[in-house]
Parts: structure tokens; C-alpha cells; sequence
């Protein structure tokens, strides 16, 4: 496909369907060298292994996927800049590191963000789609250059975070897809995170409405039921209100199997790229 | 549904209707004449301009007189936390200016910040010791796990930890012979072995810069950890269910089936026996009375999908909580609406106990 952004991130609050649409829109690209990211843990206490259905689903289904670890990540940083594994693995273990890992918010996405941009960097053919955490947290994440960069001042990290600022911000890297639901508070969220997004620094992004019944196809409103006429209605006096920033909208898919909902996605996810 | 409590916490991850919910239950309360604060975290700007809270307010208590239209006799307080507000209140309070200087802890009080979840304990502290209120309802941050809100004593936890008790004793012994502790100084006075040697290491890594504003900010919340420290105890004490009671909040419309069982194994050992868990947006009674014709394939796959996926989540729940909250998807556009139907719905469910 052409015009292919290096890094997608999909975003929006919880329960929007950020991970389904970014697993079909990896499996749209299937033709190209693009994998779907996940994260293993978001803490160095948890140690918990993601066992979502939906990737274990993905796998099955052939979807590229990448499981980034916090605790190796961080490792292979500081054990590079300290130039010893032995340190590195030390530094990580003592509560200390822990402790200032899980305490400060970006730190662990930083981290992650700086192992996202190495794979991309060392393979130019690669294109990453992250399923990142919910609103606030991916804020957080793409806030943590510029904040690191104003905490840490000098050394190393310092340098390093500079990298990634002009790296992820260049032109035609990063696209960030915000998901959204067709309800007045949920579009209503979006355009906030939108905004707090472009007060970071200008980046390419797009607010997409997912789960709407108003487009599904061939739907016969007539045979319906008063409550999803009602919630059609609703849905349609929802972009009406917001037609000067939605446009991309995604139909309610049917289903409970992983495996058709994924697939009958597909055809949508032309728009988002 | 039993009578209200001192607390009526809200908790569960973002888009299931938490803070509608907490809302509609703090207007609830409201009107039966009880005097309730709610406080909410960061809503969506419809429900802020709802109940009439601006940024500029944030952190201060605004009374609101007919909330909602629901009548002149209907008031509420309502607090719009910010915990940057939160962390000035603290150092007002323990006369720690230092903590309003500490650049790392200005970040680490943004929204989503690591201390999140522990200064929305410290603020349900200092609104409890006003003494004003018969119920305080808490919306909780949003956390990405449903637990979150629960595990942030581990946070704060491991931030008082072994290596940092270590430097907290230190300081403490400097402070007994000098009033004043800069990051540099306190770098030095730390020569505990395991820490001297790993601040040497992240100083290569981070810049020495970093390091010092880190030992600062160490130092700033050392000087007010009874502040934190109390605010940990009052987290134990939200734990008894004659003192609070827990609502975590679910919703039918997201298939978040691995999340239900999660906090089912999880929560047991953190939560109360009286915790609640509500089932937002269910449709059951709209979908019971839906007939698709035989030929309608779309309409039948549409509801079958719908029944399948509220039966799956209401059985995985049931089974594993003793009290579980149904509450119906409102079919308003308005929030306001959204929010005047749910509170009926509390009622109904008061009037429902009260009779059974």
C-alpha cells in the first residue's frame, strides 16, 4: 500500500474496540511488513503475561504480532549505555529502579517507545501498529519525550530522548487513530484528546467513530425495534453535531467469533490508513 | 441495594459509564436530603459543564443548588479533583513548600501520573476531616486495569520501601542536625552501599541533573509522609463494609468477559464482601421483547450476538459476586437525561431491598 506510515497508534478509552481495529487493520496490510505491537506488562512488579483472547485469536489467524517486554526493554537501554550486562540486570533488580519506574508515568512508555523506534529504525521496510493502553495513557506516552526531555536536561537519556522527538514528529512517520464510540460524551472525549495531542506538537491524526449501527449495511431501519431506531437516531444526531471532525465510520459487526469480526472489519480499514 | 455509607467508591476502567454512574447516584443520595460531596476526576466536558464544574475550579468544593433541574430543595457539593491542586493542599497543610518546587513531582501529579490513585485517597482525607458530609461519593481515576484504584497503597508502598527508608533515615538523621537538604547534598549523605553505587550508575544514564531533582522530590515527600501515610490507613479502613461501600462498575456493551474474571479472582482479597458490581447498559428486557421474522437473518444475528454476549458477562459475574446491580442502557442523547434515569434506577433498586 502506498503512502504507509512507519509507526499507527490506536488509541481512544477503554472499551472502544482499539485492540480489534488495530488487529484487522494489521491484517489489512497483510501484503505488507506490518506487525501489531502489544505490551507483555505495563509495570515491573506485574509479571503478568498477556493472554488476551483476542491476540492468542490473532496468532491463529496469521496476524503479524510483536509482544514488547518492560523489564527486557528497560534492560537493553541502561545495559547499552552502561556497557555491561551485568549492570544493567542489577540496576533493574534493586527496588530503587522499580520503584521509579512504576512511580513516574512515561517512564515504562518511553522505554517502550524507545524499543518501538529501534525496530523501525533497523528495519526500513517495517511498519508498527500500536495498541496503546486508553486516552490518558497514550497522552501520557506521547507526552513523555517532551517531558523527559525537560526532567533529565543533560546525560544521556537526554540525547537519546531529542532522538525520538524528531524521529516520531518528522514528516510521514506517525498517525495516531482515535477510536471513538457514536455517542455525544464518547465523540465529545475524543475531540479533547485530539486537542491535548496537538498541543504536544502537530501530529497527523484522525477520529475514528467505531460500533455504528447506522452503517451497517443493507439495514432496514423499518424492521427494527424501537431501541435500535432509537439508537440509530441518536447515532445520526451524533455526526450531524459533529460533522466537522468525524468522517470515518465503522459498522457495528454482528458477531461473537473473533475470527468473522476481524475479517468483515477488513474492508473498513482502508480508511485509516 | 443497602443504605448509603460514609463512602460510595466507584471504580472500574475507562468507558463503562463510572462516572455517569457515581453521578446519578450522588443526585440520588442528594435527594433523599443527605448531605453528599461527590468527587470526580477529569469527566468529559459535557458532564463538567453538567454540573457546572470549570477547570479553573478544580481542587475546590462548588455547591450546586438544583442539580440537574431536580428541584430547588436538591443540593450538592461537587469536587473536581486535580491532583496538582491536591499536592498544594498537602503542602498548605504540612507547611512543605518544598513540594510545590519539586519538578518531578510535578509531573508525577499530571493526569495519569504515578500518584494518581494515592492523592485521590488524600483528598477524600481532607474532605473527611471537614466533617461536613454523611456521604462522600468517589469517582476514581480510570485506571487501564479495573484494579488499579485498589493497588495504588503497592505504589506508594514501594515507595517507601526498604532502599528508600534507607534514604528517609538519613534524612532523617541530617534533619536533626541541619534544616536545609538540596538533591547534591543528599546524594553524598547517602552512602548506604546498594544505593550510592545505583545512583552512580543512573547518573551515567539519566544526567546528574535528574538524579538531584529526584533526591529533592524523595525529600519533599519524606517531609510530609504522615500526609501519605494516613492516607494509606484510610484506604485499609475503605475496606470495611460498615464504612464504605464499593462499586465496581462493568458494562454489557464492551466484551471485556477476560477482565470480569480477572477481577473475580483478584478482587476477593482486596475489596469488601459488600462490594457491588454493576452491570451498565444491559438491554435484556429490550431484546426479550424483540420478534425478528424468521427471514430477517440480520436482525436475528444482531440479537443473538447482543443476548449471547449479556448472558455470557451477567453468568461469569453472578457466579462469583453475591451482589450484582443491573442497570438498564439509557436510550437518551443527553447525558443529563442519561443521568436523571440512572438515579431513578438507584431509587427503584432502594425501593426493591427495602421490600424484599
Amino acid at each position: 500500500m502506498e503512502n504507509l506510515k512507519r509507526l499507527y497508534i490506536f488509541t481512544g478509552k477503554g472499551g472502544v474496540g482499539k485492540s480489534t481495529l488495530s488487529l484487522s487493520f494489521v491484517q489489512s496490510l497483510s501484503s505488507n511488513n506490518a506487525k501489531y505491537v502489544y505490551f507483555k506488562s505495563s509495570s515491573l512488579n506485574k509479571k503478568e503475561e498477556i493472554s488476551d483472547p483476542l491476540i492468542a485469536q490473532a496468532k491463529e489467524l496469521g496476524i503479524p504480532t510483536l509482544g514488547l517486554d518492560l523489564e527486557q526493554a528497560a534492560q537493553s537501554y541502561i545495559s547499552k549505555k552502561l556497557k555491561s550486562q551485568t549492570l544493567g540486570k542489577w540496576v533493574l533488580k534493586t527496588p530503587f529502579f522499580k520503584a521509579l519506574i512504576n512511580m513516574i508515568p512515561g517512564f515504562n512508555y518511553l522505554i517502550y517507545l524507545g524499543q518501538i523506534l529501534e525496530l523501525l529504525n533497523d528495519d526500513p521496510s517495517l511498519t508498527l501498529v500500536l495498541d496503546s493502553p486508553s486516552s490518558g495513557h497514550a497522552l501520557t506516552m506521547l507526552e513523555a519525550t517532551h517531558n523527559f526531555k525537560d526532567i533529565f536536561q543533560s546525560g544521556v537519556v537526554f540525547e537519546d530522548t531529542k532522538k525520538m522527538i524528531d524521529l516520531m514528529f518528522g514528516d510521514n512517520f506517525l498517525k495516531v487513530n482515535i477510536i471513538t464510540l457514536p455517542t455525544l460524551m464518547a465523540v465529545n472525549e475524543a475531540q479533547e484528546l485530539d486537542e491535548s495531542l496537538q498541543k504536544i506538537t502537530k501530529i497527523d491524526t484522525e477520529i475514528i467513530c467505531n460500533n455504528c449501527f447506522k452503517n451497517i449495511p443493507n439495514i432496514e431501519k423499518s424492521t427494527l425495534p424501537e431501541f435500535l431506531i432509537n439508537k440509530i437516531d441518536n447515532e445520526q444526531q451524533v455526526s450531524d453535531s459533529f460533522s466537522d471532525i468525524l468522517d470515518t465510520y465503522i459498522p457495528h459487526i454482528p458477531t461473537n467469533t473473533t475470527h468473522k469480526l476481524l475479517k468483515e472489519l477488513v474492508p473498513s480499514m482502508k480508511n485509516l490508513v | 441495594m443497602n443504605t448509603a455509607k460514609k463512602f460510595e467508591i466507584f471504580s472500574g476502567t475507562g468507558g463503562v459509564g463510572k462516572t455517569t454512574m457515581a453521578t446519578s447516584r450522588a443526585i440520588d443520595l442528594a435527594g433523599q436530603g443527605r448531605k453528599v460531596l461527590l468527587i470526580t476526576i477529569d469527566p468529559a466536558k459535557r458532564l463538567k459543564d453538567l454540573l457546572n464544574l470549570k477547570d479553573e475550579e478544580a481542587g475546590k468544593v462548588v455547591s450546586i443548588s438544583n442539580p440537574f433541574e431536580l428541584g430547588e430543595e436538591v443540593k450538592l457539593d461537587a469536587l473536581l479533583m486535580n491532583p496538582n491542586e491536591t499536592i498544594k493542599k498537602i503542602a498548605d497543610k504540612t507547611n512543605a513548600q518544598s513540594l510545590l518546587n519539586s519538578r518531578i513531582l510535578k509531573v508525577l501529579s499530571k493526569p495519569y501520573g504515578g500518584l494518581n490513585e494515592i492523592l485521590a485517597i488524600v483528598e477524600l482525607q481532607l474532605n473527611l476531616e471537614k466533617n461536613l458530609y454523611e456521604t462522600i461519593v468517589l469517582d476514581t481515576p480510570p485506571g487501564s486495569h479495573f484494579l488499579d484504584f485498589l493497588e495504588s497503597a503497592h505504589k506508594i508502598q514501594a515507595f517507601f520501601d526498604q532502599t528508600f527508608i534507607d534514604i528517609f533515615n538519613y534524612l532523617g538523621k541530617s534533619k536533626s542536625k541541619e534544616k536545609t537538604s538540596s538533591g547534591r547534598k543528599l546524594v553524598s549523605m547517602v552512602v548506604s552501599g546498594g544505593v550510592k553505587k545505583l545512583l552512580g550508575y543512573l547518573q551515567k544514564v539519566t544526567g546528574g541533573k535528574f538524579i538531584e531533582d529526584f533526591m529533592d522530590a524523595i525529600g519533599a515527600i519524606y517531609e510530609t509522609k504522615d500526609t501519605f501515610l494516613s492516607a494509606l490507613n484510610l484506604q485499609k479502613k475503605l475496606r470495611d463494609p460498615a464504612f464504605a461501600n464499593w462499586f465496581l462498575v462493568t458494562s454489557v456493551d464492551q466484551s471485556k468477559i477476560k477482565e470480569a474474571l480477572n477481577l473475580s479472582s483478584n478482587a476477593q482479597d482486596i475489596l469488601n464482601s459488600e462490594t457491588f458490581v454493576i452491570l451498565n447498559k444491559c438491554l435484556s428486557s429490550e431484546l426479550d421483547a424483540w420478534q425478528p421474522k424468521s427471514d430477517e437473518h440480520l436482525q436475528i444475528e444482531i440479537k443473538e450476538s447482543f443476548e449471547q454476549k449479556e448472558n455470557e458477562l451477567k453468568n461469569t459475574i453472578k457466579k462469583k459476586f453475591n451482589h450484582v446491580l443491573e442497570f438498564p442502557e439509557i436510550l437518551k442523547l443527553s447525558p443529563t437525561e442519561q443521568v436523571v434515569e440512572l438515579s431513578q434506577r438507584w431509587r427503584q433498586l432502594s425501593t426493591l431491598k427495602a421490600e424484599g
